[in-house]
């Protein structure tokens, strides 16, 4: 394998957006990470695009890339489309950094995008959310919210984590995302405004889950040597992108070692650092709290320690290692296939010193952790990339 | 009356219809008898799992599985209460994470006790066939879990 970069990103921000279409989102994203990278578009070799619930949400199926694409100007190209439930986004850009890892191409183009907000059918968005589990499940009421609900007051009983606790989180990344112009929650929340919301699933409020949002994101992909020919950029290298579905454990998601943990581990061995290298992570807090628990399987910490990162301040902008400076999944939004795209835009942003007031200090290191779907009580899909300057 | 109850109940037949989630539970064919739900064993190394597997997730060997009954009562591991419905539900409803003591861990609809604050980590709860959702009007028939009240439910499995 060769070595890879980032040259180019761009997003249309998260939000609501119910008169756009996947290509009106798409393209706005495909031509800011063209214009970013700052090479023409017959430069692109080879497309990856990410959906995973367009075909339940909007109607279009099977050839959402090409649909896309051609909206574009950009046809005439090897297209691949990817689905991986949350981890949809990371999936299309795992294929592109094969294609141009291998030596098959030297420019690859990864896009994610996702349509997720229904006016007035919340219930039908839920649902479409959902079918990232098997239809058993889906059908029988099961909803994202409850599962990490159920997740988080198992954990709060066995460590002793607080309601604050929780809070804090949300306090945190919305404080981010409100200075985040891409962020669908642009609102800094207090922890009595977070716990004072109206109760989605006990014990998580309203400002604790992500709301319904569209998004697009995309990337352009190309190897170190061709990035030093076609651009000025600064290229932000990858790493490695690791990637595995769960492994049947009997308490499936309660068990240790988990999967996050598991594919982190790889991934900090094939990057050659430690959990102490990294100076900034954008992870997959599906329900914000959730990340107390991600701190803790990612290895920022050890079993039980989470709270003590956020009572501390270590994964503040300004603490020694800043997670989710974008807002992440639950205020920078997370429309599925889009999310992945925005993660690994905020760590590029930061890694050039891009980021404008959400800079971290001189940042050599990332980590991106994408992750989603339910298959036998634990991720579907997870996926951990390291980046680095 | 009797007659134009049920002239009134033929013009509404869609209701009574029933769909039921297929292969998770086995339903009573006779009074009298109990409901299960239908789980896998691993002739192999004894594993079991619920929902059932056709092969066995930690030998990963051509052994198909083979089916067993599961235990009616098992132990609440966590719970929460759906403010907002997914579509075919109607909110608030309770859910719940279910240990057996075979071992298998899943999600379950809970029922039997409106109220969340009746829920308690460790209690024990029982299997219940019933209508858990609407699917196109049809009522659909499938498992849920509930406390099990004292002195009641007995001790047969």
């Amino acid at each position: 394998m060769r070595d890879t970069a980032i040259i180019g990103v761009g997003l249309h921000p998260f939000g609501k957006y119910p008169e756009k279409g996947l290509r009106d989102l798409s393209r706005v994203a495909i031509w800011e990470a063209i214009k970013d990278a700052g090479i023409s578009a017959k430069n692109i070799q080879v497309v990856y695009v990410g959906n995973a619930l367009g075909g339940l949400i909007t109607g279009q199926e099977a050839v959402r890339g090409q649909v896309i694409l051609e909206d574009c100007g950009l046809g005439g190209r090897p297209v691949v489309n990817t689905e991986n439930a949350c981890g949809t986004g990371l999936a299309a850009v795992r294929g592109a950094w094969l294609e141009v890892a291998s030596g098959m191409y030297d420019v690859a183009l990864a896009v994610g995008v996702e349509k997720m907000f229904i006016p007035h059918n919340t219930a039908k968005s839920i649902r479409a959310l959902a079918t990232c589990s098997e239809i058993e499940l889906s059908r029988s009421g099961f909803q994202y919210v409850t599962y990490y609900a159920m997740r988080l007051r198992a954990y709060m009983e066995q460590y002793g984590a607080t309601l604050t606790d929780l809070a804090n989180v949300v306090v945190k990344n919305s404080y981010n995302g409100s200075i985040n112009p891409y962020a669908h929650r642009r609102t800094a929340f207090t922890a009595e405004e977070v716990l004072n919301s109206r109760m989605v699933a006990d014990p998580l409020t309203l400002y604790m889950c992500p709301a319904m949002a569209d998004g697009a994101g995309a990337a352009i992909i190309c190897s170190m040597d061709m990035a030093k020919k076609l651009t000025s950029r600064l290229p932000v290298k990858i790493d490695c992108c690791t990637f595995r579905a769960a492994k049947f454990s009997p308490h499936g998601e309660y068990d240790d070692p988990h999967t996050f943990t598991l594919c982190a581990q790889e991934a900090y061995e094939k990057a050659g650092i430690g959990p102490e290298d990294l100076d900034v992570a954008e992870v997959a807090d599906a329900a914000i709290p959730m990340e107390l628990i991600l701190y803790e399987r990612l290895l920022f910490c050890g079993k039980g320690e989470g709270p003590k990162l956020i009572r501390d301040g270590t994964t503040r902008i300004d603490g020694s290692l800043p997670v989710n400076t974008s807002g992440g999944f639950g205020i920078r939004g997370h429309p599925l296939g889009a999310t992945g795209l925005a993660e690994i835009a905020e760590v590029v942003w930061q890694l050039r010193g891009e980021a404008g007031p959400r800079q971290v200090a001189n940042p050599k290191v990332a980590m991106v952790h994408d992750s989603g779907g339910v298959v036998g009580y634990d991720t579907a899909a997870c996926y951990v990339s390291i980046f680095s300057k | 009356m009797a007659n134009s109850r049920s002239s009134e109940a033929e013009c509404q037949p869609a209701k009574k219809e029933t769909r039921v989630l297929e292969g998770l539970f086995h339903l009573p064919a006779s009074p009298g008898e109990q409901p299960y739900l239908i789980g896998s064993k691993c002739s192999v190394c004894g594993l079991v799992v619920f929902p059932k597997r056709t092969f066995c997730p930690v030998c990963e060997i051509d052994k198909p599985m083979d089916e067993v009954p599961l235990s009616r009562k098992g132990k609440l591991v966590s719970y929460t209460c759906a403010r907002v419905p997914s579509e075919g539900m109607t909110a608030p409803y309770l859910m719940g994470t279910i240990d057996l003591p075979e071992g298998p861990r899943f999600i379950s609809l809970i029922a039997g006790e409106q109220d969340i604050n009746a829920l308690k980590i460790g209690m024990e709860v029982e299997l219940l066939i019933d209508k858990i959702a609407e699917e196109e009007g049809h009522d659909l028939i499938g498992y849920k879990f509930q406390p099990v009240k004292k002195g009641q439910g007995g001790d047969h499995k």
